[in-house]
């Protein structure tokens, strides 16, 4: 902050930090009002207000008492906040106690803390979830119809092995 | 020295980041990634080397090192580093254009209000721009 107020030298010190580091996350602060689109790579952390159409490629976090109204498409969602619109995640959607969410879900995994309130529709249906959930629960329908098919089976042959003797 | 206005947080537009619309707030702006559209801030900017602006900026004090195709308003300072480009009219307090910087446009030097103090531009970059303008009036 005070280094727009610095020499140039300090000013150069500074800037290589902020300028090299490419994975260094996005930061909008609280006070900071954005209406428009917002698209791109990296990360993404808002506390403040967005108002717009949101396409990023990597994790957005949005802060408690930041809010966002439009949609947001992400490969990771933490949300602390309030949002309007819809939420479309790749990977995860990260609902924290505070998160209030006024639209629909699209995810392949999510995680719901006590206090979250969502008013709206979610979906699973990312590749990654289906496959685990789909298989667990379709081996589980053929252990147990293997059993009913089995059983009957038994008894009939022992029944018919009864009436033999 | 005159000390700027410093607002409490400085958000960061990363190098990947691209928004097109209006940023309003009050808040310092490191900006290394894609503007397109308007901003007007309370506190102070800095356009990164990486940085592509196409919009009309208005802010306490701007330090341009990257690209800048617009107006820029700065009611203190205005800076253009070696790597930086101003393509737009700009108004400020103060102006430094360091050598090898680019800037095409009008330049209109604003009067320093009473509630900011004294501005903090060197006595050398205004007498040669009033200069300037003396040569564009003959």
């Amino acid at each position: 902050m005070s280094l727009f107020g610095k020499t140039k030298d300090e000013a150069k010190a500074v800037t290589p930090i902020a300028t090299g580091a490419q994975k260094e996350a996005a930061y909008f602060g609280k006070n900071l009002k954005i209406k428009g689109n917002v698209s791109g790579g990296g990360d993404l952390i808002i506390l403040g207000e967005l108002e717009g159409e949101f396409d990023l490629n990597g994790k957005l976090q949005v802060a408690e008492h930041a809010s966002i109204n439009g949609n947001v498409k992400a490969n990771d969602i933490i949300v602390k906040g309030n949002i309007q619109g819809t939420l479309s995640a790749v990977g995860k959607i990260q609902l924290d106690a505070m998160a209030k969410i006024k639209g629909n879900l699209n995810c392949s995994k999510i995680s719901v803390m006590e206090g979250a309130l969502i008013d709206g529709e979610i979906n699973m249906s990312g590749p990654s979830a289906q496959t685990p959930f789909s298989s667990v629960s379709d081996k589980s329908l053929q252990s147990k119809s293997e059993e009913t098919l089995k059983s009957p089976q038994s008894k009939s042959d022992e029944t018919s092995e009864k009436k033999i003797i | 020295m005159q000390k700027y206005k410093s607002s409490a947080s400085t958000s960061l537009v990363s190098r990947n980041v691209k928004i097109e619309g209006e940023i309003r707030g009050d808040e310092n702006l490191h900006i290394d990634g894609r503007i397109k559209g308007s901003i007007k801030i309370d506190g102070n900017i800095l356009i990164g080397n990486s940085a592509v602006v196409e919009a009309d900026i208005e802010a306490a004090a701007v330090i341009i090192q990257g690209k800048v195709t617009g107006n820029v308003l700065a009611h203190q300072q205005l800076e253009i580093q070696p790597s930086g480009q101003l393509i737009g009219d700009c108004k400020a307090q103060s102006v430094v254009f360091n050598e090898g910087a680019v800037f095409e446009g009008r330049f209109h030097m604003l009067k320093p209000s009473k509630a900011a103090g004294k501005p903090e531009a060197s006595p050398f970059v205004t007498t040669k721009l009033a200069a300037v303008k003396e040569n564009q009036k003959q």
